[in-house]
Formats: C-alpha cells, sequence, structure tokens
C-alpha cells in the first residue's frame, strides 16, 4: 500500500490532491430497516478489518515520510439497500471481491449466521421492510508535497 | 429490485465539498464499474479510471455516459503497472475509491 501511495506521489503534479475515501476498519453493520425504524442491526463480522488498519498505517507513513500532507477530512455514512438479504449479501460479496483477504472458517460461519437472523427479521416484517448495509466511510484530501 | 446503493448521495455531497474536480485530469484507481466516476467526472477536464477487474470494466464502458464519451477513459490495468508506463506529474488529481484496503 505504501507502494501504491508513492506511485501516486510520482504521477501527481507538484501540488496535486490526492482524495482517498475508505471504510473505518470497525465492521459494517448489517440492518433490517422499515419506515426508518431499525429492526436489526448486527455488525457483518466480528473484529476490524486488517486490510483498512494497513492502508490507515499506509497514509500514516506516507504523512510522517512528508510525500503528503493531510488537508482535511470528514466522514459519512453509506448505506446500501435491497428488498432480500440475499441480493445484498451477493452484491456486496462481488462489490469486495477484490478488497477482502480470504475469509476464515469461522468468520464465514459468523456471517452467515449474521446474515440468516436478518433474513429471518425481514421475512416477518411486511413488504416495505429493506435489508441494509451500514458502513462508515471516511474521506481524506492529502496534498503532494516534496520532489 | 436492484440494490440501491448511496441514494442519499452522502457520498458525492462529501466529497464534493473536499474537493474540486473543475478543469481537472484525475486518475481514479479502483474505478469499479463507474459508480463514482459518473459523478465527477463531468466536472473534470479528462479522466483515466483504472481497475484491474476486468468485468467490472467492461460493465463501466458499456455504461458510459454519452456526455462522458471522450473525456473519460477505463483502463484494466492495476496502478503499479500503469504507474510503470506513466510520465510523472500528469495528473492534478489522484482519486483511491475505496482501493486503499
Amino acid at each position: 500500500m505504501v507502494h501504491a501511495l508513492e506511485e501516486i506521489h510520482r504521477v501527481l503534479r507538484p501540488d496535486g490532491t490526492l482524495i482517498d475515501i475508505h471504510p473505518f476498519a470497525e465492521p459494517p453493520l448489517v440492518k433490517v430497516i422499515q419506515n426508518n425504524r431499525i429492526l436489526f442491526a448486527e455488525p457483518k463480522r466480528e473484529g476490524d478489518h486488517e486490510g483498512i488498519q494497513s492502508a490507515d498505517r499506509a497514509v500514516a507513513e506516507v504523512l510522517g515520510r512528508k510525500l503528503f500532507v493531510a488537508e482535511r477530512n470528514r466522514d459519512f455514512d453509506f448505506f446500501s439497500y435491497a428488498s432480500s438479504v440475499a441480493e445484498l449479501r451477493d452484491f456486496w460479496d462481488s462489490y469486495n471481491a477484490f478488497n477482502e483477504s480470504p475469509k476464515e472458517v469461522a468468520l464465514l460461519e459468523y456471517e452467515d449466521e449474521v446474515f440468516a437472523r436478518a433474513e429471518d427479521v425481514l421475512r416477518g416484517s411486511g413488504e416495505d421492510a429493506e435489508a441494509v448495509i451500514h458502513e462508515r466511510v471516511g474521506i481524506t484530501r492529502l496534498t503532494r508535497v516534496g520532489r | 429490485m436492484a440494490v440501491r446503493i448511496d441514494p442519499e448521495n452522502n457520498e458525492t455531497r462529501v466529497l464534493f465539498d473536499l474537493a474540486d474536480f473543475e478543469e481537472k485530469k484525475v486518475l481514479e484507481i479502483g474505478s469499479g464499474d463507474g459508480r463514482l466516476t459518473w459523478h465527477f467526472a463531468d466536472r473534470a477536464a479528462h479522466t483515466i479510471a483504472i481497475e484491474p477487474y476486468a468485468e467490472s470494466i467492461a460493465q463501466a464502458r458499456e455504461e458510459l455516459p454519452a456526455e462522458l464519451v471522450g473525456r473519460v477513459d477505463f483502463r484494466n490495468i492495476a496502478l503499479e503497472d500503469f504507474a510503470a508506463g506513466s510520465e510523472p506529474a500528469m495528473f492534478d488529481m489522484a482519486l483511491l475509491s475505496w482501493s486503499l484496503c
């Protein structure tokens, strides 16, 4: 990841801008909502995401080496909605196919349980209930410095 | 029903609060199927959007809006390979779209 940031530094003009968007390391929430009421909310996985922790460390390293300076950062809530839990899970898996490390069996079992419980709640609710993945996401604006 | 992604536009609202794309030469890294590209590319002078996943790039090219033809160049390539073939200081802005993890 540090190498990727070094490459970006090279292709950016002096004083160029790097925008980094990545989710927080904390697990996203699997939710079921209905008319703005939360019927179910549980973390999608146990523990923080190692890849995201590594990304945070990589950014800290290039800031420490003064390749970039951090100008501003914000965070926001990012929601993905579907009418079925299976649809939402398929979407999530395809979207994150290249972002996630190989999953351990225990982790997959944990996720299966969370999604199964969400599906039970969704099926027991009205037609206007939806399955949701709720992520917290950070965005940072950095300016390229140095030669 | 398709999955609805960020219908509140929280991501683009915060992105535009932090970054001015006007007339910038932009490199988007990890553009995926162009989900975020569509939101900013009309403001930028030109965007090169790279993504190592061939299926996503194919989808992005297929869905490229007519008004962005000639303004966005989708490439199926990893950052390391793209950078190796690029001149220094080519871009005003780089955007890591959920790709540094």
